[in-house]
């Protein structure tokens, strides 16, 4: 009966090719369902543990990326090991002169502390922009950010013909977290600590003074105008994390990045403190590839921020390096996973192979190509890959989803997970040509049998 | 006699076994590495926190320690009342000023020398007393021990003036990574200044080079003492960045944290953190991330344990005659049942040497690596840390990968039927 099956079977095989073979392949398959079964979970599995572990690196690294893409940023200077942009604004002015820049704008960052009403002081990470300016340089990806309102007041008035002494607006952008948890109101009054140091240009602020806890502070109030989400979720390690934006000159003045004491007593002497300038070149400058002249330039002008200075090309590649290792971490691990499951399916096959070592031989002789045995063997080990690794998908993309989630309540930070049709495609393509490479084994050891021996059943 | 038949059977299957020994190498070797990285961080983590020998940290109120903190006014006042509230409690109160903005410095004595940005780390060389924050690699302490110019009428009187420097003790201590860029080291002399320009600049004496535990290899730093970094940067409101606090033995750490935050005049102004709240910040971020490792790890072993008993199944199956005929000539039900647990175990043991192996060699590559990649990782971080907890947690990983690598087929072998099994032929 066997015989005659599979003379039946052999039949079918040098009869037809493609996908009728894949058929015959199938069978075999179910002829032994536990075993495939076990194998087919065991691909599956590193297939879900592959695609969730890919996912969540590949969601880090592109929303970390976009910000880069998308924003018109050519050029940034930006001080690190303590170094601060110092007389900001005459740099940015002088800057923005130059025939090849369309834009240049500064920034600010500093620590204070804010005043809530729910929950008391509060330290607060602040930044302080140019309005108007931040908003050209910025991607729609940020600007998306501030839909929940936005300065009026589009550029820094009160740093005035540079003095520090024209109006001072008090417009203030706060966190989201800020309004959900500290009863900061948008429309209401956020009150701010002068930083110590700060008080050299108490004058021409509109300051208050204060008493808290026995000691006498100097408070400015500010008016909230709008509320924005932030990428930490407001749990685990970053619940605190709370951030305001400010007008820059507004910030340096409260954050004492403005001004410093005169030598001997002398009148404020202006230091105009800033932690990084963007620069955005015209189009036809970057068509014309200036942006290496510019860069030339700006090192040349500047030579204490000459270490500073980035081009967009390089903040990725700075970025890449700050994300390489959790990627080639997650896929180290997924790629881990994905070699157990395929060497199980490699294995499982040479022991298929091996059982069959009559039924093949049989099928040498009547007259069977070692082709067509080598495609049949190849293509049952790339069904069992390809049906594990669909199987795989869904639950690839619930592990992911998991992980996020986990993530995001744990630690508090947002993660996108970079889960698309491209991105599965992409990981089902991988997963196959390794898969091929391993399947391949198996089909040589069954193509290289000798046909006398297998047939007689002689070792 | 079974251990030997049990080989030979391996052998013959010679290609399967390989291929699911290195199926179990490789799962125990991602074990390993997953169970390492979140050991490592925990332990390197506390004892960081625990060789500085500080008990308390003393920030200004509303900062989180790890998230960035403020700056407390008048340290030296409010370190001196805390000093007399503990009394012998207290081995030692320090204040240290660490401002955001950094200095710049430049090699004495070459006119075209390039300043080099590093942050100030301000302190009182005598009030350190018994905390350690580093290690000196060169050189020596400060000579002056005190903080001379905070008496200095110019200070007191909140005037800034560049001749003011002249009664600074002129000695600062430089980071590893600072000398480096320099090109300096002890006894050398370096300028310093507050603007790139090098404009009210100091002359000083470089006393030593060190290492500072919480600092990354590439952080640039300098020691320099408090009230003339103060000085330099016209801050007259004795700022500091965190008093640090050193408890005399069996002086209670949470009862001093308690005493210290509540009903001081001082209390409410400060936030008082013991070494476990902070290592409790990060251990969140830990525990997460060895949730995630152990999960993986858990589904790799899932993997392979079904990879090592489909396998022994199968070849357990396809030996049902050979059984039989064992059985038939005397081999107890045991022996048959040793013999496949034999097969399993074997298999499971050299996976697991090979894996653990493996594992060693992943971990020390996975910490020098990412060590190496991502910057601002303390030196004295490591990522990865093999301890005999691990080394137990994947041995009875292995274990159980053996035992169902074994256990499961050997009990089918069992029950094969020798009547039936000789009859089929």
């Amino acid at each position: 009966m066997a015989a005659v099956a599979l003379a039946v079977q052999g039949r079918e095989l040098a009869e037809v090719a493609g996908a009728s073979r894949f058929v015959v392949g199938l069978r075999n398959l179910l002829r032994r369902p536990g075993r495939s079964i076990m194998t087919g979970a065991a691909v599956a599995i590193s297939m879900a543990l592959l695609i969730s572990m890919a996912s969540i690196s590949e969601g880090i690294k592109d929303t970390a990326r976009l910000g880069i893409v998308e924003s018109r940023e050519d050029l940034v200077v930006s001080p690190e090991q303590g170094a601060r942009l110092e007389r900001a604004h005459a740099m940015d002015a002088n800057v923005s002169g130059w025939p090849e820049v369309e834009l240049a704008t500064v920034a600010a960052y500093h620590e204070l502390t804010v005043e809530t009403t729910l929950l008391g002081d509060k330290g607060v990470y602040a930044a302080g922009l140019v309005p108007g300016e931040f908003w050209e340089m910025a991607g729609e990806t940020e600007r998306e950010r501030y839909k929940g309102g936005f300065f009026r007041v589009p550029d820094d008035p009160f740093y005035g013909n540079g003095s520090y002494d024209g109006a001072f607006t008090g417009e203030v952008l706060v966190s989201k977290n800020l309004v959900d948890k500290y009863g900061v109101a948008v429309g209401g009054e956020l009150p701010v600590r002068l930083v110590p140091g700060a008080e050299v240009l108490a004058d021409r602020m509109p300051v208050r003074e204060a008493t808290r806890a026995g000691q006498p502070v100097m408070l400015v109030n500010l008016t909230v105008v709008g509320s924005f989400e932030l990428e930490y979720s407001g749990s685990g390690f970053y619940k605190g994390l709370a951030i305001i934006v400010m007008h820059l000159s507004e910030l340096q003045a409260v954050a004492n990045m403005a001004a410093e004491n005169g030598t001997g007593g002398g009148p404020p002497v202006v230091t105009d403190l800033a932690n990084g300038l963007s620069i955005s070149l015209t189009d036809t400058a970057v068509r014309e590839g200036s942006v290496g002249a510019v860069d030339s330039r700006l090192k040349e002008a500047y030579p204490q921020y000459a270490d500073y200075v980035y081009t967009r090309e390089e903040q990725l590649a700075q970025q890449r390096d700050e994300f390489v290792v959790a990627e080639v971490f997650y896929l180290a691990v997924g790629s881990v996973s994905m070699l157990i499951g395929l060497l199980f399916v490699a294995t499982i096959m040479i022991v298929s192979v091996m059982e069959r070592t009559r039924e093949i031989g049989m099928m040498r002789s009547i007259g069977i190509s070692r082709w067509s045995i080598f495609l049949q063997v190849f293509e049952e080990s790339m069904v069992l890959v390809l049906v594990g690794a669909l199987i795989g998908v869904l639950p690839g993309y619930w592990g992911a989803s998991w992980a996020a989630s986990y993530i995001s309540t744990r630690i508090g930070l947002t993660i996108q997970l970079g889960f698309s049709t491209a991105f599965v495609a992409r990981s089902l393509l991988l997963v196959l040509a390794v898969g091929a490479l391993f399947a391949t084994y198996p089909a040589i050891t069954a193509v290289r049998m000798n046909i006398v021996k297998a047939v007689t059943g002689a070792r | 006699m079974v251990s030997l038949y049990a080989l030979s059977s391996l052998r013959r299957r010679f290609g399967r076994v390989v291929f699911t020994v290195l199926g179990v190498a490789l799962s125990i070797a991602l074990t390993v590495t997953m169970f390492s990285i979140g050991e490592g961080l925990r332990i390197s983590t506390s004892s960081m926190v625990e060789q500085t020998q500080v008990e308390l940290f003393v920030v200004s109120n509303g900062s989180a320690y790890l998230l960035g903190k403020g700056e407390i006014s008048d340290s030296s006042e409010l370190a001196a009342d805390i000093r007399s509230d503990l009394g012998p409690d207290a081995r030692a109160v320090c204040p240290r000023y660490e401002p955001d903005r950094g200095l710049y410095l430049a090699r004495a004595n070459e006119p075209g020398a390039r300043p080099v940005s590093a942050r100030g780390n301000g302190f009182v060389p005598e009030l350190v007393g018994s905390i350690v924050g580093g290690q000196e690699l060169e050189g020596e302490h400060f000579t002056a021990q005190d903080d001379p110019f905070r008496d200095d009428p110019r200070f007191l009187a909140h005037n800034y003036t560049p001749e003011a420097f002249a009664a600074f003790t002129k000695e600062v201590q430089v980071n590893r990574e600072l000398a480096r860029k320099l090109g300096v080291g002890a006894g050398d002399t370096v300028v310093v200044s507050a603007h790139y320009n090098m404009s009210d600049n100091v002359t000083c004496v470089v006393r030593g080079v060190y290492q500072a535990d919480f600092e990354s290899p590439e952080q640039r730093t300098f020691r320099i003492h408090m009230s003339e970094l103060q000085y330099m940067l016209k801050r007259w409101d004795d700022p500091a960045s965190e008093i640090l606090i050193d408890l005399a033995p069996g002086v209670s750490t949470d009862e001093t944290k308690a005493f210290l935050s509540q009903g001081r005049p001082y209390s409410p102004l400060i936030t008082v953190s013991s070494g476990r709240d902070i290592y409790r910040e990060l251990e969140g971020v830990y525990d997460t991330f060895q949730g995630f490792a152990d999960l993986i790890a858990v589904i790799t072993i899932v993997v392979a344990m079904l990879f090592i008993s489909t396998v022994m199944i199968i070849s357990v199956r396809e030996r049902t005659r050979e059984l039989g005929v064992l059985r038939a000539i005397g081999f107890s039900r045991d022996s048959i049942f040793t013999i496949i647990l034999t097969e399993g175990f074997i298999i499971a043991a050299v996976g697991f040497a090979l894996g653990l192996a493996l594992g060693y060699i992943d971990a020390w590559v996975v910490d020098v690596w990412i060590k190496r990649t991502v910057s601002g990782i303390p030196a004295a971080i490591h990522i990865t840390h093999i301890t005999p907890v691990v080394v137990l947690e994947v041995t009875l990983v292995g274990m159980l990968i053996g035992a169902v690598a074994g256990l499961l087929p050997a009990q089918w072998a069992t029950r094969v039927e020798v009547a039936r099994t000789l009859r089929q032929e």
